[in-house]
């Protein structure tokens, strides 16, 4: 037949057909729904929550930076000199220039979360950020009389002071590093776009004196504003710039922030694509059963002249309903999901990364329309293999179920064949040093080959079981038989399954061998027997200094044989040298200035120079110890002799001494002598101390003697290196909470995927159980062989869970993590990971036998063995 | 036989004890609810059948017949009435008692073979009464007598799809007679064959059947093999219309 | 086939696409609190003696002053410009903070005004900037002669030589003006610009000072001299409630004589009885004008089409007195500040008759309140 003889055709019989369909088996096609839907919340919830962490911190960053193009930055500790500003605008001519001195703050009285206190000038803003324009100010400038001759008077958003009650007038406390200042709320400031009140939600605007003042910088500015209108501009403002202060693009800075969260925020996104990967399965599952279940049905509508095609539209149509409909509800959740997931996710950015305060998750259009057609697609991915089934299907009445089944066991090799040849396409992947996305479609690949094992292997495992299950009687000996011979389905639910059982196993490892290794890690490195540092504004960073007083009066304190102490800094690293030859990067990395070890000399090395202790020749200046992060996360296997790093008077080139292992930080960290710090940088402060108490006195005297010494005191902590001990593995649990919520969304798809499997494959089953029950099967039986089967199906995929958990464990720890964060870890096997996921495989396939069986013991036995 | 229950004891002494009969219906009614009408399938059925009695229900598609064996199976409830076999009566039995019931005394045959299509030929055979806990190896002895019987003795480890339609049949008899019931049930046993390979089927379910001196009830539409029976009765809407005695059957 | 598909995808997509937000940094608005108190600055109610060069600088009890330069120019060849560079200072609170803490921390706002008229091209370059007084950004100094904010500055880099400096984006000044002497404008440099006590400034004029330099427009310099006019004015609240406005004269003539007349208007257009002027002869002398000693009728009116503002643009003035009958004329009208506060200032032509002898001049206007009520 040709197209253009082809006769008009409607596919609406069809339809109602399937709608039909859909009414008598809804719950089937509810879990599918369910399975797309989940799949794609966890895609979109990841998404969002961290978009919005990410946005946040754009939106307050653009708040600030307006329409700057460029920032002039410091690179000294100390911030910039505020004669640099008078210069570019006297010298330069350049008035679209802006002054901002700002900071993190604490605000109890504002939800006690951390808030960035920003110093302007209102006078230079206008080409910036109107909000605070003079010419908006009718009543000229009386208005800002007390916010700029007042000490310590500030500006909220409309939004904030509505939020936490505060009104014009009111006092509030700041809470900086311990040190309290309170401030007087003299304004309130509206912006015109919801957006822009968002970006406002984290910020405390101040003028710049009282800025200078509160964040103790008098003299100095955060950095300069700057709208540059020609390549002239930057000229003559480079020209003007003394060493130590860097002129940078605004989208270069945005870009770095970006840079610094990608690997942590691929890891998430790859995670929940994980469940996605699940939740096709579902689908495909849902599909095959659709399809295999409508053969007769679909064998008569050819007869009766039905195109292939419409057979192939009328599969594909029900599953692109199915896709979208699946995808709305999983926007849906996956909005309601990211509210409380950001959270999470903010609170490991603000332990790791930067401050950034989420107040609401942003929905960005993009990232819905992203979740939707991934949503879609993959469901018409997962429903192409059996529509084409469909379509296939030859015109005839009776089915021939055995052949069936007999072509899929002809498959059994060739599976076995792609197994073999996805899985080297995986190692191969993972080999490549091509960063970190190939390195997860490595893992990924690896995955799905499991999967199409799955088949083959569940065929093996039955015929090895048999003669075990056959002591059982005869259901032992039916339940392996009848996985086998509905291995098409079977053997989905079961990959399914095992899938997500192998992340649980495979992510259990990860983190379990993390913790292990970052207890360690801790315990060689905190050798001091007291911490003091200032209160912390984060749970991870501490964003002060303490007093010099304390300092001073710390180091004389009676009773301690050593005093160590560190300041930090952020620096960049601009070139590895190697001999002759020099590497140029640029790559942020934690600048620590230390005096003292304090491990004590117990702290692991990655690599010592002559394999000394390279604290001696730190203390002499002679060189730097880098962190392992630096040197992993810039795909260097070797110590570099030398690294410069951007330093207020210019680039400075260090020998590397040696190289250590820094759990706390993934941006890199190399750690300086204070004396060649004081020297370069210029900053003075200490910003913790560890004490080493002789061993002659008794340290829980030492603690309570200086901690009633600054008893009242809120800017200085004293620890006890048990309680900092504790303190780091609570942000450490923190930190992996995200990846539990994860983990247990996998498994509930996957259940979900087993239950819909078990269901269908039970249902289809209904006549020959009737017959069964009519011959004699009594109801217990019935139970006795459906959990049976459902046991069996999850003990194999239980059993295939653990080499593959295995498998991912170890590609997660030794490509991924050391790819993502430069971090090596040491793989720690426990056997609980193993048999907890085996347990969690059978209960979860037990638990999804259980109303399938239900389903069928109340069948009526007449009606299923009333003629076809 | 291996075991015997009081009920067995029971219909081999019911050939000498006329006052109490095999099977006793009485009063049979069923009826479904469709949609807001009651359909009334059987209609006040009362009726009693002797053991080792050849008894045709005779009617039309939608007479009642299939409902009626269902009822004397246990496998429907009737709405009002009492189904008494051997003095038991089923509906005092609850859902598993009557299963077990079914499964140790009665055989069914059906019109479409309903063999399991995961199971072999001898698989099938021996299903039920491994179900029951008789040993596999006690239970396969009498299942390839069995199929020897009915010629298929070759066929044993074949799947169901692989057999014709009378070959499925033969093996669907021979699943009915394995656990040796005293009452077998066959619901249009040749209605899905064709008339050459009905006429051998029927003639060895008979032979398996009557040799042994079982009950056999027998729904169908087909005069013809109403020609065989003992008795036949004759229903109609639901109502038992006629109840002919014929003369021995040699 | 599937075509009821493509459309319903379509059709999500698009739903999700409309509404799409940007961030625009657009204005908000500011609630400020209410200062807890309306501090007290000092007020101009008396005469006091002015002495220089003490006071060419700023005088912070008072809550506003201003420096205004303005000046005629042309080029070798004739062809003319005007400009004007004001300094404004105002006081968030009497006197100068005591200076701890923050250096950025001022109670003195400076904002400037600078233009320039390209007569020629009949184009006009207004640029306004804000600063605070401090952290040198901005200020004013007697001694040396210096008001600054940002590289705009007016200082006096030699005994008697003032730099004049401006630049916007498109124009650029650069003047040297030559400092002539002081006139004390009023009483002894009083002026009454309304009814209650205090309705009244300090004022003095330096006249017709030399200028020479160069203005730069669009890229393209010119050569230029000239007269330049200065006013030095401070006061604290110095009009009455009602007052609208006021129209500005400030006039050299050819003779090298100098004319300033200001006329106050009350908001129901009435000219206020407050309005005065001077007029100094050329050998220097002074005399003082009161408002009945001149007429200014307005001859012609002009409407922005920027701002739609009607403003007089062109002025009979008769100082029966001096014998002097003269009309102005603006040089051109496109000389209307569009800033925080919208007024007209611009060059003028003078031409007319004084004791029946022809005169001509030039000099500048300033057409305050045209637009709204002058908060001052």
């Amino acid at each position: 037949m040709t197209a253009a003889l082809e006769p008009q055709s409607s596919n609406r019989p069809l339809w109602r057909m399937a709608w039909r369909r859909f009414q008598q088996r809804s719950l089937q096609y509810i879990l599918c729904l369910l399975g797309v839907a989940l799949g794609v919340a966890m895609l979109v919830s990841i998404d969002l929550a961290n978009g919005s962490a990410q946005t946040a911190f754009e939106l307050s960053t653009d708040a600030i930076a307006g329409r700057a193009t460029h920032q002039i930055e410091s690179i000294a500790p100390a911030g910039i000199d505020e004669s640099v500003y008078l210069h570019i605008r006297q010298q330069a001519g350049l008035t679209k220039t802006a002054p901002i001195v700002d900071g993190y703050v604490l605000a109890p009285d504002l939800g006690n979360q951390p808030m960035r206190l920003v110093g302007v000038d209102l006078f230079s803003e206008s080409p910036f950020r109107n909000y605070f324009a003079p010419e908006n100010q009718t009543v000229g400038l009386a208005g800002l009389q007390t916010f700029l001759t007042e000490p310590n008077t500030v500006v909220l958003s409309t939004d904030v002071a509505r939020r936490y009650q505060v009104d014009l007038g009111d006092t509030l406390t700041l809470d900086l590093a311990g040190r309290l200042v309170p401030v007087r709320l003299v304004g309130k400031v509206q912006p015109e776009s919801t957006t822009t009140q968002r970006a406002m939600s984290s910020l405390i605007f101040t003028d710049i004196a009282s800025a200078q003042e509160i964040l103790q910088m008098e003299g100095h500015l955060s950095h300069i504003d700057l709208i540059a209108e020609s390549e002239g501009d930057l000229a003559a403002i480079s020209a003007l710039l003394p060493e130590g202060v860097r002129l940078e693009t605004a989208a270069a800075q945005k870009n770095a922030v970006r840079q610094m969260t990608a690997a942590f925020r691929l890891n998430l996104t790859a995670l929940s694509l994980l469940a996605l990967v699940v939740g096709m399965f579902l689908i495909y599952n849902t599909v095959t059963f659709s399809v295999v279940q409508r053969r007769p049905l679909f064998g008569v509508l050819r007869c009766l002249g039905t195109t292939p095609r419409q057979l192939f539209t009328l599969i594909m149509g029900e599953m692109a309903i199915l896709g979208i409909l699946g995808s709305v509800l999983g926007l849906g959740l996956g909005i309601v999901l990211a509210r409380s997931i950001v959270g999470l996710i903010t609170q490991t950015i603000n332990d790791f990364y930067f401050v950034v305060s989420v107040q609401q998750v942003a929905i960005p259009p993009v990232l819905l329309v992203k979740g939707m057609l991934i949503g879609i697609s993959s469901a018409l991915l997962a429903a192409l293999v059996p529509a084409i089934e469909a379509m296939r299907t030859s015109p005839q009445t009776i089915l021939q179920r055995s052949s069936l089944e007999n072509k899929v066991q002809k498959l059994l090799p060739w599976l076995f064949l792609s197994w073999v040849v996805i899985t080297v396409i995986g190692i191969g992947l993972l080999r490549l040093q091509a960063g970190l996305v190939v390195a997860f479609a490595g893992l990924f690949a690896i995955v799905l080959g499991s999967a199409l094992l799955t088949p083959p292997v569940t065929a093996a495992l039955m015929k090895l079981v048999q003669p075990l299950t056959q002591s059982l009687g005869v259901l032992g000996r039916l339940a392996p038989r009848d996985i086998v011979r509905s291995l098409s389905r079977t053997s989905v639910a079961i990959a399914a399954l095992m899938v997500a059982v192998s992340v649980i196993v495979g992510v259990s490892i990860m983190v379990g061998s993390f913790r292990v290794t970052v207890v360690q890690w801790l315990d060689q490195t905190l050798q001091a027997d007291i911490y003091v540092t200032p209160p912390s504004t984060t749970a991870n960073r501490v964003l002060g200094q303490l007093d010099p007083a304390v300092v001073a009066e710390m180091k004389r304190w009676p009773g301690l044989e050593d005093v160590v102490t560190y300041n930090d800094t952020d620096a960049t690293v601009t070139a590895f040298t190697y001999g002759d030859q020099t590497l140029e990067i640029e790559r942020s990395i934690k600048l620590i200035s230390a005096e003292g070890d304090v491990s004590h000399g117990q702290r692991p090395y990655a690599w010592r120079q002559n394999s000394i202790d390279p604290w001696p020749a730190l203390d002499r200046g002679k060189g730097v110890i880098v962190s392992e992060a630096l040197l992993l996360k810039a795909n260097l296997s070797d110590p570099p002799t030398s690294i410069t790093i951007d330093s207020p008077q210019g680039p400075k080139t260090f020998p590397v001494l040696a190289v250590f292992y820094d759990y706390s930080s993934d941006q890199g960290t190399v750690i300086l002598d204070n004396d060649p710090f004081i020297q370069i940088w210029g900053d003075e402060g200490i910003a913790s101390m560890g004490l080493f108490t002789a061993p002659t006195v008794d340290l829980d005297t030492v603690v309570e003697d200086l901690r009633e010494r600054y008893q009242g005191r809120t800017d200085v902590v004293v620890q006890s290196t048990r309680s900092l001990r504790d303190g780091s593995l609570e942000i450490f649990d923190r930190t992996f909470a995200i990846t539990q919520a994860l983990r247990l969304l996998a498994v509930i798809v996957a259940f979900i995927g087993v239950l819909s499997a078990l269901m269908s494959l039970q249902l289809e089953r209904t006549r020959e159980i009737g017959i069964l029950r009519a011959t004699g099967m009594t109801p217990q039986q019935l139970w006795w062989m459906t959990l049976l089967e459902t046991g069996l199906m999850g003990n194999v995929a239980g059993f295939l869970a653990m080499p593959l958990g295995y498998v991912l464990a170890w590609i997660l720890i030794y490509v991924i993590n050391v790819r993502s964060f430069g971090w090596t870890l040491q793989m720690q096997l426990n056997p609980s990971y193993f048999w907890q996921a085996w347990l969690v495989a059978i209960v979860a396939a037990l638990l999804a036998g259980i109303y399938p069986a239900w389903r069928l013991s109340r069948v009526t036995v007449a009606s299923a063995i009333r003629g076809e | 036989m291996a075991r015997s229950s009081p009920l067995q004891r029971a219909a081999s002494d019911k050939g000498s004890d006329d006052a109490q009969p095999f099977i006793q219906l009485d009063r049979l009614t069923k009826s479904f609810q469709e949609g807001m009408v009651d359909r009334q399938v059987l209609r006040e059925i009362t009726a009693t059948f002797a053991a080792g009695e050849f008894v045709v229900l005779l009617g039309q598609s939608g007479s009642g017949k299939s409902t009626l064996l269902n009822l004397i199976s246990g496998i429907e409830q009737p709405t009002t009435g009492r189904v008494t076999i051997s003095g038991i009566e089923l509906s005092n039995l609850n859902e598993r008692d009557r299963t077990l019931f079914r499964r140790d005394h009665i055989g069914f045959i059906f019109q479409f073979f309903n063999l399991i299509p995961t199971l072999t030929v001898l698989e099938n055979i021996t299903l039920l009464q491994e179900l029951a806990g008789v040993s596999q190896v006690e239970v396969s002895k009498k299942a390839i007598a069995l199929l020897q019987r009915v010629g298929l003795a070759d066929r044993g480890d074949a799947f169901p799809d692989k057999l014709s339609g009378g070959q499925q049949q033969r093996v669907a008899i021979a699943r009915a007679l394995v656990h040796d019931p005293i009452l077998v049930l066959a619901d249009e046993p040749t209605g899905n064959l064709d008339e050459e390979t009905g006429k051998i089927v029927l003639e060895l379910l008979l032979e398996l059947t009557r040799s042994a001196q079982k009950t056999l009830i027998m729904a169908t539409h087909n005069p013809e093999i109403a020609q065989l029976a003992d008795r036949v009765v004759r229903m109609q809407d639901g109502h038992l219309v006629e109840d002919t005695r014929l003369g021995a059957v040699s | 086939m599937q075509r009821w598909l493509v459309w319903l995808i379509s059709l999500v997509l698009g739903l999700f696409i409309i509404g799409r937000p940007a961030l625009a940094l657009e204005q908000g608005t500011v609630e400020w609190a209410a200062p807890a108190e309306m501090p007290e600055f000092q007020k101009a109610t008396a005469p006091i003696k002015l002495s220089f060069p003490k006071d060419f600088g700023p005088h912070e009890d008072y809550q506003t002053e201003w420096w205004y330069y303005t000046g005629n120019l042309e080029t070798e060849s004739g062809r003319p410009f005007g400009y004007e560079l004001t300094l404004f200072r105002r006081g968030l609170t009497p006197g100068l903070p005591n200076q701890q803490g923050s250096a950025w921390r001022s109670n003195q706002v400076y904002f400037s005004h600078f233009t320039l008229s390209d007569i020629e091209n009949q184009q006009f370059y207004p640029v306004e900037r804000f600063n605070r007084g401090a952290v040198e950004l901005a200020g004013a100094q007697a001694n040396p002669y210096r008001i600054w904010l940002d590289d705009w500055s007016v200082e006096e880099e030699q005994p008697g030589a003032v730099k004049l400096h401006a630049q916007g984006p498109k124009a650029e000044l650069n003047l040297q003006v030559s400092l002539t002497a002081p006139v004390l404008q009023g009483n002894n440099g009083f002026i009454i610009k309304g009814t209650e006590p205090g309705n009244a400034s300090y004022y003095y004029s330096v006249v017709r000072q030399p200028t020479q330099g160069t203005v730069v427009i669009e890229g393209e310099p010119f050569t230029v001299s000239g007269s330049s006019w200065t006013d030095h004015e401070f006061a604290t609240r110095p009009l009455s409630q009602g007052t609208q406005g006021w129209d500005w004269f400030s006039l050299q003539l050819e003779d090298g004589s100098a004319l300033m007349l200001y006329g106050l208007r009350s908001n129901d257009a009435s000219d206020l009885p407050e309005s005065s002027g001077t007029y100094i002869n050329s050998g220097g002398k002074v005399l003082h004008l009161n408002s009945e000693d001149y007429q200014i009728q307005v001859l012609d009116r002009w409407i922005s089409p920027k701002s739609r503002t009607q403003y007089p643009s062109k002025w009979a003035i008769s100082v029966p007195k001096l014998d002097l009958d003269i009309q102005v004329a603006p040089m051109m009208n496109n000389q209307e500040l569009l800033l925080s506060t919208k007024y007209w200032e611009g060059a003028v032509d003078v031409s007319g008759t004084q004791s029946q002898q022809s005169i001509q001049g030039k000099g500048y206007v300033e057409l305050t309140g045209y637009d709204r009520d002058l908060n001052f």
